[in-house]
């Protein structure tokens, strides 16, 4: 077989350079189609048990009660799924400790945003996702006889995906107050 | 009339070479386009991933510039990464002698962590679930983990229960531990320590 393939490749040496190239072609279709043909991605799983615009807190992760792979009890977590396709949608945390993370996930698993406490002390985050059309061509809310909003405006490069608030197990003197701090998390559509 | 059938068959043995030839340049490049993509996206390489020991690490994770691999492997893997940004994640298959971690084994894991910091380890099946077991037991974090007089941490992965910090095993086959740590160094909240204070996996007895 790898004699027949040697002499193969020794009387086609001429299309060698073709066949490299169509491997590196094929490589970087495969590489880049990849994320978006996978069907069981962390959106994917995560996203059917989460009401849309509602920060939920979800259960303490355990064997019987683990939504993705390689998602441990050393934190708490609390998931928002948004779109911004009908309307903009706001999200307001608080970091209040080093470990604690806001991140913004795309359907792909790609990462669209992400914070992280700081050891100086607590972060308050308030970001308006809009869809990136609107970011290019809406009108600004000045233009619109709005009254300016303060929140930055974060461009969100899909129209859908998952927010997810992450608080760190401090231990059992912690968990109430983290309870209640992912509970006061905010994710609500709002107007254009 | 032999002259028509001998151009029939040199004809009929043309088009086989050539159907030939073309299924196997297309098995060649379908093999290796699909086959080296399969293993960049799935084992990393030096330019995504950081290997320390045992412990593997995907550079880009969950990072807005994520290179196309480390997007995949996450994709594929479908899991929630934390940013590399933020936290480094570390996932180990293999004990410190690259032996696979497997459940009928036990394991001895120590570190020394680093001041000021966060961490916590977590073993998994070979898929990422959480192993069942009675005592409710999956991760230790550096809050819950008792410490050793020496500031090290020591922690067992056994299937019977073991003194100290024990993560169950039970009998799950082979194994991943998974070792989070955030450094509150920097403003990033990852520190520049990289390979420091990542835990050493050893075995122990088998059965």
């Amino acid at each position: 077989m790898i004699a027949a393939l040697g002499r193969y490749l020794a009387t086609n040496a001429p299309h060698l350079p073709a066949a490299l190239f169509a491997i590196i072609i094929l490589h970087i279709c495969t590489t880049f189609a990849a994320p978006g043909l996978t069907t069981s991605g962390a959106y994917d799983r995560l996203a059917p048990t989460l009401p849309l615009h509602e920060m939920r807190v979800l259960p303490a992760v355990a064997a019987n009660s683990q939504p993705l792979p390689f998602l441990g009890p050393d934190a708490r977590l609390a998931a928002c799924r948004f779109d911004t396709r009908e309307k903009n949608v706001v999200i307001t945390a608080s970091l209040p400790a080093p470990g604690w993370t806001l991140a913004l996930y795309g359907p792909d698993g790609g990462i669209l945003y992400a914070a992280a406490g700081e050891p100086a002390g607590r972060l308050d985050i308030a970001v308006l996702l809009v869809p990136e059309v609107e970011q290019f061509g809406g009108m600004t809310p000045e233009a619109r006889g709005e009254r300016t909003r303060n929140e930055p405006l974060l461009r969100v490069p899909v129209s859908r995906g998952i927010a997810v608030l992450r608080a760190p197990d401090y231990g059992l003197a912690y968990k109430a107050p983290s309870d209640a701090e992912l509970k006061r998390a905010v994710c609500a559509p709002r107007q254009r | 009339m032999s002259f028509l059938r001998h151009r029939i068959k040199k004809r009929i043995a043309a088009g086989a070479r050539f159907v030939r030839d073309w299924a196997l340049f297309i098995s060649i490049v379908i093999a290796g386009g699909v086959g080296s993509s399969w293993y960049m996206v799935e084992a990393g390489n030096r330019f995504t991933t950081t290997t320390v020991g045992p412990w593997v690490t995907w550079n880009a994770v969950a990072r807005t510039d994520a290179d196309p691999y480390t997007r995949a492997h996450f994709a594929k893997l479908g899991a929630l990464a934390l940013s590399s940004d933020m936290a480094e994640t570390y996932l180990a298959r293999t004990d410190d002698d690259g032996r696979y971690l497997h459940s009928s084994c036990d394991y001895l894991v120590k570190t020394t962590p680093a001041p000021n910091s966060w961490w916590s380890l977590t073993v998994y099946d070979k898929d990422g679930a959480l192993i069942d077991n009675t005592a409710g037991r999956h991760a230790y974090t550096s809050e819950t983990a008792a410490v050793n007089a020496d500031g090290s941490v020591s922690a067992t992965l056994a299937r019977a229960a073991s003194p100290g910090n024990w993560l169950p095993t039970s009998g799950a086959g082979r194994l991943a531990a998974v070792f989070i740590k955030m450094d509150y160094g920097t403003a990033t909240g990852t520190g520049d320590s990289g390979a420091k204070n990542l835990p050493v996996i050893t075995r122990g007895d088998c059965r």
